[in-house]
């Protein structure tokens, strides 16, 4: 079969790639969902595994994702279908990349509304809007009055809506603006805002002063002290794996997306490596010394972990907005901190949005020949449309539920099937080889012993465990309190299959039409 | 526990975390910054065909 040409965009620079790759990793997982793991499995507990996890999980994924999005790229592809469909001669195997593009499409949808969110209370900090509501318990009412729409006291319901047609809308133009223009400018203008917001915060929590509750150095110590009894809590490591792909973006789609636009010639061993540091950096130097040293200051160790067991944004939006209320010197001061919270939230939030809607818009470019701005507009209208039933149906499970099989199951699922096809089907020979095409750097052999057998049967267990431990009860609802969330979540279930199938049927027009350019071409 | 809240250990834990990150982006950055290789070239041509079956 003949292949149509990729889109025919390339990336600016290198350095522009690789802040467009972290800015796909850097996202709400560093900074929110990092210091919430970390204090629920014993704060330095989990820093062990998740250190081992990065280096056989993390960095061995990264690279396969990288090799296997420019493999793709120099087939014509920009999306898992065609990527696998290239590696592994099997008719089921572009069907099977469904995934790769639907996942990322889904958890783009909520992701955004969740960005948005970031949004708001940047605005509200500027503004000293929820200035007032000085207790965890009242600043997590204020949380759930702006979600719940449809009975908010404080603000209009229409104020979510519109920070969430805004923030969608931004999405939609820098998409529009295409690769190098829209995607590339956004990382080099936003991680380095990102990271010197990152660093005034990280200042301005290590000097805080101690409180009777607590000290910096008594948080510093919860992360970094860790319990050895507990070390080998099989709990911790699950949670330590986890966090792995959350914060990479790993099992994604998006990093052979961003991939599929390099050469043969360009280097993916030091990029990629690059890129995965520069994320480690973002999350373990940055966001581990802001949020739960800043939480343990103010509520002490007991009452920032009680806290990070509500949920990630009990940490990250409630209990950080009480903090900034409880800085020393004026109220302005406090406002301004909160500010560059959550506009480095909504940064790093959006920096991965655009990555995470990038697999689809490749899809209907190179499968359709649709141009990039009504690709654009269009995945916009359906994240808007789709978006909208996690405005209004929040409360009712929608999002948790999608968060849980797109965002957390699925991209296990999807990493486990990567890594079979690139170790066994395509061969970790020719796989090697071909990291190691136009490399800057030789990988150490071991992580070739490492991609071929120790990734693949950490994956397999996680995945094994998770089943058992977390899908099986997620699916039954086993743990559910509200029975009234019962219908509203199979049917948020209901449409990720739907979206799926609507996938594999746009798979298999997508190759129909090539067959029948080529026929053409050959007749 | 150290008078200052911080265990001995959690200290080394924490510098030498915190540093091998710092060092390792910095060696990355390093690398790349002074290498002549950059990706701005001009697309190659898409390979006609599927890849080469296995």
């Amino acid at each position: 079969m003949t292949i149509e040409a990729h889109s025919g965009e390339r990336w600016g620079t290198r350095l522009g790639l690789i802040l467009a790759m972290a800015g796909n990793a850097v996202g709400l997982g560093n900074f929110l969902r990092f210091p919430v793991q970390a204090a629920q499995n014993g704060g330095g507990t989990f820093m062990i595994p998740y250190f081992i996890s990065f280096l056989l999980l993390g960095i061995p994924l990264m690279w396969v994702e990288w090799g296997i999005g420019r493999y793709g790229g120099r087939y014509g592809y920009g999306t898992v279908p065609g990527m696998f469909d290239s590696m592994w001669k099997n008719k089921i195997a572009k069907y099977i990349g469904v995934i790769g593009i639907v996942m990322p499409l889904v958890v783009f949808i909520y992701y955004t509304y969740a960005v948005s969110w970031m949004a708001a209370f940047s605005f509200f900090s500027v503004v000293g809007d929820y200035f007032g509501q000085t207790t965890v318990d009242q600043m997590r009412g204020y949380l759930v009055d702006y979600q719940n729409i449809f009975d908010s006291a404080i603000h209009p319901g229409w104020v979510t809506l519109l920070f969430f047609i805004a923030t969608l809308g931004f999405v939609t133009w820098i998409l529009s603006r295409g690769l190098s223009g829209g995607i590339e400018k956004l990382a080099l203008i936003g991680l380095p805002v990102l990271f010197v917001f990152a660093f005034i915060l990280m200042i301005r929590v290590l000097t805080l002063p101690p409180t009777p509750l607590g000290s910096v150095s008594e948080g510093l110590n919860f992360i970094w002290n860790p319990e050895w009894g507990k070390v080998l809590d099989a709990k911790v490591w699950l949670a330590a794996a986890g966090q792995m792909f959350f914060t990479l973006s790993l099992g994604m789609g998006t990093i052979h997306c961003y991939a599929s636009f390099l050469t043969e010639k360009d280097d993916v061993a030091l990029t990629g490596l690059a890129t995965g540091a520069t994320n480690e950096f973002a999350e373990i130097v940055l966001g581990g010394t802001v949020a739960i040293p800043a939480a343990v200051v103010f509520f002490g160790v007991e009452g920032a972990t009680a806290i990070a067991n509500g949920g990630t944004y009990d940490l990250g939006i409630v209990a950080m907005s009480v903090v900034f209320q409880e800085l020393p010197g004026p109220a302005f001061w406090g406002q301004l901190t909160g500010f560059f919270w959550f506009a480095l939230l909504f940064i790093a939030g959006i920096t991965s949005s655009v990555a995470l809607a990038s697999p689809a818009m490749a899809f209907m470019q190179e499968g359709f020949g649709f141009k990039r701005r009504s690709v654009a507009v269009g995945v916009g209208l359906v994240a808007l449309m789709i978006g909208m039933l996690h405005v209004l149906l929040y409360t009712k499970g929608w999002y948790a539920e999608w968060d849980y099989w797109a965002g957390t199951f699925g991209l296990v699922i999807f990493a486990t099937i990567e890594i079979i096809i690139f170790s066994f089907i395509f061969g970790v020979d020719r796989g090697w080889k071909e990291l190691h095409n136009g490399a800057d750097i030789r990988i150490p052999t071991v992580y070739r012993v490492v991609i071929k057998w120790i990734t693949p049967a950490f994956l397999l267990i996680l995945l094994g465990w998770w089943t058992v431990t977390a899908a099986v009860p997620q699916l039954l609802m086993t743990n559910l309190t509200d029975q009234s969330q019962v219908m509203w979540r199979w049917g948020a279930r209901l449409m990720i299959v739907a979206m799926l199938a609507v996938g594999l049927w746009l798979i298999k027009l997508a190759w129909d039409r090539r067959d029948a350019a080529n026929l053409q071409r050959g007749g | 526990m150290a008078s200052n809240g911080l265990t001995a250990f959690a200290w080394i834990f924490m510098l030498t975390s915190m540093i091998s990150i710092t060092v390792l982006v910095s060696w990355c950055f390093y690398r790349i910054l002074t290498s002549d290789h950059d990706f701005g070239a001009e697309a190659e041509k898409v390979i006609e065909g599927q890849a080469e079956s296995t």
